[in-house]
């Protein structure tokens, strides 16, 4: 059909790269919710050693340090997980939105490909424009959130610090406190479990974030 | 994708767009109606996403796109409306007709068009062009969907039947009237018996239109029944028992 009009859309971007940053925004958000929950783990290691100092008569004081410094690191991570999470319902959100976008980006084109009569031409290329327009926008505003993101999680990494030193604390009460040694030997495990889980977690999330804004820039 | 002005008058035209040799395989073959009268435009069940491009291309060899002011679902399916949010982006003022029913399904395929819908209660209502020509929406309930509804154009005695009297042709080749009604049962028995599942609901609707003076029966799969096909066809499916899915 002729459209008599030199106006083209600028091609749609491609699926993978549509499939491809969906993917990496819902993984990262996910990632950050099962963090979310691990950490509640944390929080009950802090409660068990909390017990044990309660039970625990001359031992106290060394429990009792224990359980401060599980708070802190629990603190730590907690406030920089709910940075993440808070935004992650509204990164998934935004994601779906340029999916769907990106979908009828691709619906309209293929349209214009076949043909369309002058000034239906016209119509769709004037609400291709928009659309298009909305939704680099919402990527521009994925890519902010992602950004962001990137400081947080290298403030999680940085928490892993803490973690061999609380360890250090409890090998050197094992021995004195030769009673206590089971429950300071699973305590010592779950915080070397957890200090594996932030590391392999945050380099996860660090590439979804890498991923997804490559994927951005190139299709801005 | 095949067009073709199926009724005309002065001011007023029918149109069928099927039999789509790009359609992706998969998806079950639909037609697309459109209703032009004085230049404006009012289409029936406007299909699924996958068609979209091919139908709005189609479309517009017939009317500008921005003069459609009406579209009609006569039901939820994907097939009948999946296309909404494109078909809204383009047409942003246009009004929707739905069954009220299906109004919060609808709305899954396009949250946004629902401040454009216009929801049918169950006794049926019209529809008006801006010329003043006035078009019935008539109860199909349960023939196949639990709110559904039939198109009538009294002054063009054209009948939009939706599901009703659709059949799954073998070929794209078919032609758009049924030629051989024996033949043609073939292809919409099943159809009928599978998806119709109230011989109560179907009676009724066939009831209705009995007492409509209709010209051609234009259903949303398969081929158009025309002058005394019409007849054929409701007297096949007073006859046929159908939700046979339940073994006796």
């Amino acid at each position: 059909m002729d459209t008599s009009t030199e106006a083209k859309p600028r091609a749609v971007m491609p699926n993978e790269t549509v499939i491809g940053l969906y993917k990496n925004c819902m993984e990262f958000t996910l990632n950050s919710r099962t963090f979310l929950l691990r950490t509640t783990e944390l929080h009950r290691v802090g409660i068990n050693a909390q017990v044990m100092a309660a039970q625990s008569g001359e031992a106290a004081p060394v429990l009792s340090a224990l359980v401060s410094e599980i708070g802190v690191l629990t603190a730590k991570i907690s406030a920089a997980l709910n940075l993440i999470s808070g935004s992650g319902g509204l990164l998934a959100k935004n994601a779906i939105k340029t999916t769907k976008t990106a979908n009828q980006l691709q619906m309209y084109y293929q349209a214009w490909e076949i043909g369309l009569e002058v000034k239906t031409n016209t119509l769709l290329l004037s609400i291709y424009e928009k659309k298009e327009a909305e939704m680099y926008s919402l990527l521009r505003e994925v890519r902010d959130q992602l950004s962001a993101h990137t400081a947080t999680l290298a403030e999680l990494q940085k928490t892993v610090i803490f973690i061999p030193a609380l360890i250090n604390l409890i090998n050197v009460n094992v021995a004195e406190y030769p009673q206590y040694s089971e429950q300071f030997r699973v305590t010592s495990t779950e915080l070397n479990d957890f200090k594996d889980f932030i590391e392999s977690s945050t380099s996860l999330m660090s590439n979804r974030i890498k991923e997804a804004i490559h994927l951005i820039n190139s299709a801005i | 994708m095949l067009k073709e002005e199926i009724y005309s008058s002065e001011n007023h035209s029918w149109y069928i767009f099927c039999r789509d040799p790009e359609k992706p395989e998969n998806i079950i073959d639909t037609n697309e109606y459109l209703i032009i009268s004085d230049g404006e435009g009012l289409a029936m069940d406007p299909g699924g996403t996958e068609i979209f491009a091919h139908v709005v291309s189609a479309f517009s060899e017939v009317i500008p796109v921005s003069d459609i002011s009406t579209f009609f679902a006569s039901h939820q399916d994907p097939d009948v409306i999946s296309s909404l949010p494109l078909w809204t982006g383009l047409c942003p003022k246009a009004k929707i007709y739905l069954p009220w029913l299906w109004e919060d399904y609808i709305a899954h395929f396009d949250l946004a068009a629902v401040k454009q819908f216009v929801t049918v209660p169950d006794e049926g209502s019209e529809i008006r062009f801006r010329n003043g020509h006035i078009i019935q929406l008539i109860p199909a309930h349960y023939v196949h969907a639990p709110g559904n509804y039939s198109l009538y154009d009294p002054s063009a005695k054209m009948l939009f039947s939706g599901d009703i009297g659709s059949a799954l042709l073998p070929n794209s080749n078919y032609s758009v009237f049924v030629e051989d009604f024996e033949q043609h049962i073939s292809y919409m028995e099943t159809f009928h018996k599978r998806w119709m599942p109230s011989n109560r609901a179907k009676n009724d609707w066939i009831a209705r239109v009995r007492e409509l003076e209709v010209d051609m029966l234009c259903p949303q799969h398969g081929a158009i029944f025309k002058g005394e096909m019409v007849g054929k066809f409701l007297d096949w499916f007073e006859a046929l028992e159908v939700g046979i899915a339940i073994p006796s």
